[in-house]
């Protein structure tokens, strides 16, 4: 039976998973290597929610690698439907509320799971109108409107 | 829900990383939010322009070269530029572009028209992918702007555009040759073109034949 590591969420939840799955995430391997992972690893910026979803996260992408592997010897044009499906895989796994996407960003971030990382990187701002970004992300505008109008005038090419 | 705008208070290490998956012309685009976001996207390691025949024939020129003069270039890793139509205007045909990035390490160029006329100052550029298909008189210095390349994928009319330049620390390189002409270019500046590739390990040839592909040989030392 493989080693089992537990995470614990913000809410103080425990979450047990296989060490192959905690692995991806780069911090927490760095624990493991340094043998102090025993009673458990504290994730008090992580809530239950988050840690669901990256758990998730970590454990399909370590059955597709695991996969890819045993399928190493007969690279054919399977290999190339395993991508497709783990890409769509991807895609399905960041339709969520903002909140969560922004959570499981900072998450990713913290965790050092870079392909994590750069999915709910691009999933935040991607095919967004400035309108649509300053709408979801409550961004406040601090220009005044002389400001603003200069900011547009003098990078009018940015606009155009 | 809370209205808290919680994106700006990132560091700067994640906003860029969030800006860096977005194309060029939406990312300049929020300089306007705020003050905040005035100058974060002139940091962006990575830029991207594309200009491709859905959206209309405006030229990309003005946008790359405006951009790339505010950016903060020694940053930049990755500069991809993908135009399928017109390049730029009647008047700013043939204009170089200087780069001053010593950072930058992967180039792609999709530029059929061949409007550009020469890149500088890249010594780190370790791989490129060039479609320059079009003639020009020019060639030779565009070419040799990516002289420092280990990978380099070329889409050409003729290998003798290149043959004569020195490719020191060229590993791989992918030929697509457009022969419209003749059904095979010629051996002699291939030949050249390996003289001048020193350490060259993996050659890959692709010879498209009135948009026929043959099929391609590749050949490892």
């Amino acid at each position: 039976m493989s080693k089992k590591i537990i995470f614990e969420s913000s809410e103080g939840e425990s979450f047990e998973v296989d060490e192959a799955v905690a692995l991806e995430c780069q911090t927490i391997k760095n624990m493991i290597e340094d043998d102090c992972t025993d009673g458990g690893i504290p994730l008090a910026n992580v809530n239950s929610a988050t840690l669901t979803k990256v758990i998730d996260y970590c454990k399909k992408h370590v059955e597709a690698a695991a996969a890819a592997e045993a399928n190493a010897g007969d690279k054919d044009i399977y290999g190339a439907n395993k991508d497709i499906e783990l890409k769509t895989w991807d895609e399905e796994f960041v339709k969520v509320d903002q909140p969560l996407l922004f959570d499981l960003m900072l998450a990713a971030n913290f965790l050092i799971i870079p392909g994590l990382l750069d999915l709910t990187c691009k999933t935040m701002m991607r095919g967004k109108t400035v309108l649509q970004i300053r709408e979801i992300f409550h961004i406040k505008k601090d220009y005044t409107d002389a400001e603003e109008a200069e900011v547009r005038k003098e990078n009018a090419w940015a606009f155009e | 829900m809370s209205c808290e705008d919680k994106i700006s208070a990132l560091h700067d290490d994640l906003l860029l990383k969030i800006l860096s998956q977005v194309p060029t012309k939406d990312a300049v685009t929020t300089m306007i939010l705020s003050k905040r976001w005035g100058l974060v996207w002139t940091m962006v390691p990575k830029l991207e322009y594309k200009d491709t025949w859905k959206e209309g024939d405006k030229s990309i020129w003005r946008l790359l070269e405006k951009s790339l003069q505010l950016h903060k270039a020694p940053v930049l890793e990755i500069l991809n530029i993908q135009v399928e139509c017109q390049f730029c205007d009647d008047a700013d045909v043939g204009k170089s572009l200087v780069l001053d990035s010593p950072g930058l390490r992967r180039l792609t160029l999709i530029d059929p028209h061949g409007d550009l006329d020469s890149i500088q100052n890249m010594p780190h550029l370790d791989w490129a992918y060039v479609l320059h298909f079009v003639p020009n008189p020019k060639d030779k210095k565009f070419l040799r702007s990516f002289s420092s390349v280990k990978v380099l994928r070329l889409s050409l009319r003729n290998v003798e555009c290149c043959s004569t330049i020195k490719f020191s620390r060229l590993i791989k390189v992918t030929l697509h040759l457009y022969c419209f002409d003749d059904f095979m270019c010629s051996l002699e500046p291939l030949l050249l073109f390996l003289h001048n590739s020193p350490i060259l390990k993996v050659l890959e040839i692709n010879y498209v034949s009135n948009f026929l592909h043959l099929p391609q040989n590749k050949i490892q030392f």
